[in-house]
């Protein structure tokens, strides 16, 4: 599976998951958040999204739902599941740890 | 843990494997959404329509690669492979009908020699004689190379026997058998008084032999 390089190897995950917290959205409506939210730093090409989406639901983190979008025509609306919040729990923990690590480091004076 | 992820993922395996089309048509359906939304999005900043399209379907980059992602997260790919190869199979069998013939007749024959050499296996030695308390069954050989008894020497280990309850003995037999026109062959055992008790079974209809009907080697019944 392709991933964009310029995000970190599975921060994808983390992103969607995060995202479809806050309220169920569907495809290109999570792809506008991505770039709102990121102020267009985070550069997610919109058709990488669909397999991510594809395999948080094939997990069981998301669940996905037809009904009318926003200018009532069917679109596919994902939502986080209890497993999916779990996971975002652990996710965003791991990645707390990480950027602290790699910051600490930063932060070594050059003698 | 686990289970609670399998409830989520087994309908949806089951639904990618047995309503495809549904899940595919869906799939189209998803994506063809999002580019007609973000085309839109961009015309309303002010591209043309056409621009707009253009740019949407690019910003999808590769509709067809994205989708074939899609069914590989949903694990559709293995069993569409398998298919694929089943049926790529079949058509070069097609192509090369004598090397197909050969090899279905091959495997035929093998196939069937060996379920007869099984089926005569099964029948004469890994299933058990179908009489009552056939496991207490013995057979006894006189010596190594003929293996047979003489009717005295049987007697004889009848008369002093302490191992075994009983014991019968049998022969081939080879009658010629002429009901009036037609003479015929016909193989047959001859056996001792004792033989069926010794056997432990009885006739579903009539009698086997009763005590005192033997009158000793070579006598008929």
């Amino acid at each position: 599976m392709s991933r964009p390089s310029d995000l970190v190897q599975g921060t994808l995950d983390l992103l969607l998951l995060k995202i479809l917290a806050l309220e169920p959205l569907n495809g290109w409506a999570i792809s506008q958040r991505l770039k709102q939210v990121s102020g267009h730093v985070l550069q997610v090409s919109d058709g990488s999204l669909y397999p991510a989406l594809h395999k948080l639901e094939q997990e069981g983190w998301i669940a996905a739902e037809w009904r009318a979008s926003e200018n009532n025509r069917r679109a596919k609306f994902y939502s986080l599941t209890r497993l999916g919040r779990r996971q975002l729990e652990k996710e965003t923990a791991d990645w707390a740890r990480l950027s602290g690590a790699i910051a600490s480091v930063l932060r070594i004076e050059e003698a | 843990m686990r289970i609670e992820h399998w409830l989520y993922e087994l309908p949806l395996r089951l639904r990618s494997l047995f309503r495809r089309q549904r899940v595919d048509a869906e799939l189209d359906e998803e994506m063809a959404y999002h580019v007609e939304r973000e085309t839109e999005e961009l015309v309303a900043r002010g591209m043309t329509p056409e621009e707009a399209r253009r740019a949407a379907r690019r910003s999808m980059d590769g509709l067809a690669l994205r989708k074939e992602e899609c069914r590989d997260a949903r694990g559709l790919n293995p069993i569409d492979n398998t298919l694929q190869d089943i049926r790529y199979g079949l058509r070069v069998l097609a192509k090369a009908p004598g090397f197909t013939l050969v090899a279905i007749l091959t495997l035929a024959l093998a196939i069937g020699a060996n379920s007869t050499v099984f089926a005569v296996l099964n029948a004469v030695i890994l299933r058990p004689l179908n009489v009552p308390q056939g496991e207490t069954l013995w057979g006894t050989e006189y010596g190594i190379d003929n293996g047979f008894h003489s009717y005295p020497n049987y007697l004889d280990l009848r008369q002093r026997n302490r191992s075994f309850e009983d014991l019968a003995a049998f022969n081939f037999l080879f009658a010629s058998l002429d009901a009036g026109h037609s003479p015929s062959s016909a193989t047959g055992f001859s056996t001792t008084l004792n033989y069926f008790d010794v056997l432990r079974i009885q006739p579903y209809l009539g009698r086997f032999y009763r005590a005192g009907e033997d009158r000793g080697l070579n006598s008929a019944p």
